[in-house]
């Protein structure tokens, strides 16, 4: 009993973190950032690729948190909110990125490198074979996820990686559960496919 | 179970979101068809993929830079942020600066003026000073003149052998004759260096100038926008349109069937306008706008596209062909100098930042929609 009222104190929920921060609490951000610094750093690796990129750009979505959470009326969760200010920032950027690539004839994203991290911690020759595989593996599913489309994109990182359920990525997404459904089987069949095309089913096994 | 409809249910079936019947069809029709089994084995080989390779940790200084980050932000409980809430959307925190600034400068600028205006009968060199001292002017420096006493003495006695007269002026000549070269080099000193008072009257030229400066500070702010991107750009933009500065007076201004087209253009749930972060409606009577829109995005580092993403060929509007819905691309830098070229190009409608979506830090996406109204 002790131990879940500590928990509780410890971890209060999000709304009551919202209430505080908008009264000055700087320690109350601190803690949102926390529990949601990996989940935001997910979804910006999966949708940028480079880490270096991600990092920023999930840095930038905590800052305009910061900005605007003053703001947040609390109407969807925080998670929600958080998730969609993600989505926004990514997509921002990769328009963005795309188009400078394109003034400045660079390969676009989404097109294997030889440089790619996966690629190159493979070819350096990590100590350990799992490691190998896990960043071979990390570094096909990047492919795979480049080569679909935004739409299918997102929805495969808030149901497989976010691991939230129809109802939320609904929510977030502004779209009917049905259309969140069906958008989803489209996308993983999409992703089976390229991946299938890439490597060979045999090598997909996880 | 048909083919068809078990193979659109693998995804569902995969997530365990159908109903126990259906579950068991499905299940039922995998096991039955081989081109189904494969079908949902590469589905589950993906998501597996998905799920066990996808997640990744925050590096270990994330949380701290971001902190570190922040820390160069205002918390939102403070009173002013709060005084400044309703103006979020102006630069008030940038002009308060550029007031005080100015103001600063202003004082700084004044205070030497003033001073030059009381002494604006003295030179500022010190030959000059000496031509002053020779015509018996008072100095205005007292501690000059104590660091002078000889010349002081030089002075009284000039004084007083003018009240004695000339004879004895004359008499005592070889006094005066003394004094007076001395004079006579220091103003001659004084006057061979008139160079000297061109610094003085540069240097008041140049305090005329930045007064001058000053004085329109506010207005080269204004303008600092748009001369900072070229006069061939401020040409291209002249006489751009008509600026309608709010949404409800374009109402009022426009036809009632004009007004059901843009309520309908409105409502559509796709829209650029809908789901842009900051959403512009331009009616500009020039029917080059588009073009100029081009120029504009160009010039600020970004670029012009279409609803499909592809780079916006700059082209005419019509009257028959009078609406495009186009996205800038553009530094978020750059964001600010929008809106002044945009109202040149013809009226802003709205602009609208919702809480909801923000911008990244370094790109933003604009959405803006030209009806041309000749």
């Amino acid at each position: 009993m002790f131990a879940i009222l500590l928990a509780m104190i410890a971890s209060p929920p999000d709304e009551e973190l919202v209430q505080r921060f908008k009264k000055g609490d700087r320690q109350a951000f601190a803690q949102i950032v926390r529990r949601y610094q990996d989940r935001v750093y997910s979804q910006c690796l999966r949708w940028m690729g480079e880490p270096t990129v991600a990092e920023e750009v999930a840095q930038d979505v905590f800052l305009a948190l910061y900005r605007s959470l003053a703001r947040f009326r609390g109407e969807a969760a925080l998670s929600t909110w958080i998730y969609r200010v993600t989505i926004n920032h990514c997509k921002n950027r990769r328009l963005y990125r795309r188009r400078r690539a394109r003034d400045r004839h660079e390969p676009l994203e989404g097109q294997p490198r030889d440089d790619a991290p996966g690629r190159q911690l493979a070819a350096n020759g990590p100590e350990s074979d799992v490691l190998t595989h896990q960043s071979e593996a990390s570094a096909l599913l990047q492919q795979g996820l480049e080569a679909i489309s935004d739409d299918h994109r997102q929805v495969i990182i808030l149901r497989d990686i976010q691991d939230l359920d129809y109802s939320e990525i609904a929510s977030i997404l502004e779209l009917p559960r049905g259309t969140v459904k069906s958008r989803l089987h489209r996308a993983r069949s999409e992703l089976a496919r390229v991946l299938r095309n890439r490597i060979g089913k045999e090598d997909v096994k996880p | 179970m048909d083919e068809f409809f078990a193979r659109n249910r693998l995804s569902a079936y995969l997530d365990g979101e159908l109903s126990d019947a259906e579950m068991a069809e499905v299940a039922r029709a995998i096991e039955e068809n081989p081109q189904l089994r494969q079908a949902y084995g590469e589905l589950r080989r993906a998501v597996e993929l998905t799920r066990s390779h996808g997640r990744a940790k925050a590096p270990p200084h994330f949380f701290a830079e971001v902190m570190r980050r922040s820390d160069e932000l205002p918390l939102p409980g403070r009173w002013y942020d709060r005084l400044l809430r309703p103006f979020a959307r102006f630069p008030v925190r940038s002009l308060g600066v550029a007031a005080v600034a100015a103001a600063v400068f202003l004082v700084i600028w004044r205070v030497p003026m003033e001073k030059m205006g009381a002494d604006q009968a003295l030179p500022p060199s010190s030959d000059v000073h000496l031509e002053d001292r020779s015509a018996a002017a008072p100095p205005a420096d007292p501690d000059q003149e104590l660091s002078e006493p000889l010349s002081q003495e030089e002075q009284a006695a000039q004084e007083e052998q003018a009240a004695k007269g000339e004879d004895q002026q004359q008499g005592d000549g070889g006094e005066l004759e003394g004094a007076q070269p001395a004079a006579a080099t220091k103003v001659g000193t004084a006057k061979d260096e008139i160079p000297s008072e061109k610094p003085l009257s540069s240097k008041l030229g140049r305090m005329k100038d930045t007064r001058g400066q000053v004085e329109k500070e506010p207005a080269a702010s204004e303008n600092l926008k748009q001369e900072s991107l070229g006069s061939d750009l401020d040409e291209l933009l002249k006489g751009g349109g008509t600026y309608i500065p709010s949404w409800d007076q374009e109402q009022g201004e426009l036809g009632a069937e004009q007004q059901q087209m843009q309520e309908a253009e409105n409502q559509e749930a796709d829209g650029s306008l809908a789901t842009s972060p900051f959403a512009y409606r331009l009616n500009p009577n020039s029917p080059d706008a588009l073009r100029r829109l081009v120029a504009l995005a160009e010039k600020l580092g970004g670029g012009v596209y279409g609803a499909d993403g592809q780079a916006l060929e700059p082209h005419i509007l019509t009257v028959e062909r009078n609406h495009a819905q186009v996205y800038l691309h553009l530094p978020a830098s750059k964001l600010e100098h929008v809106e002044p070229y945009l109202k040149l190009l013809g009226g802003i409608v709205t602009v609208r930042e919702d809480g909801d979506r923000l911008y990244a830090a370094d790109s933003v996406q604009v959405a803006v929609e030209v009806i041309y109204q000749p």
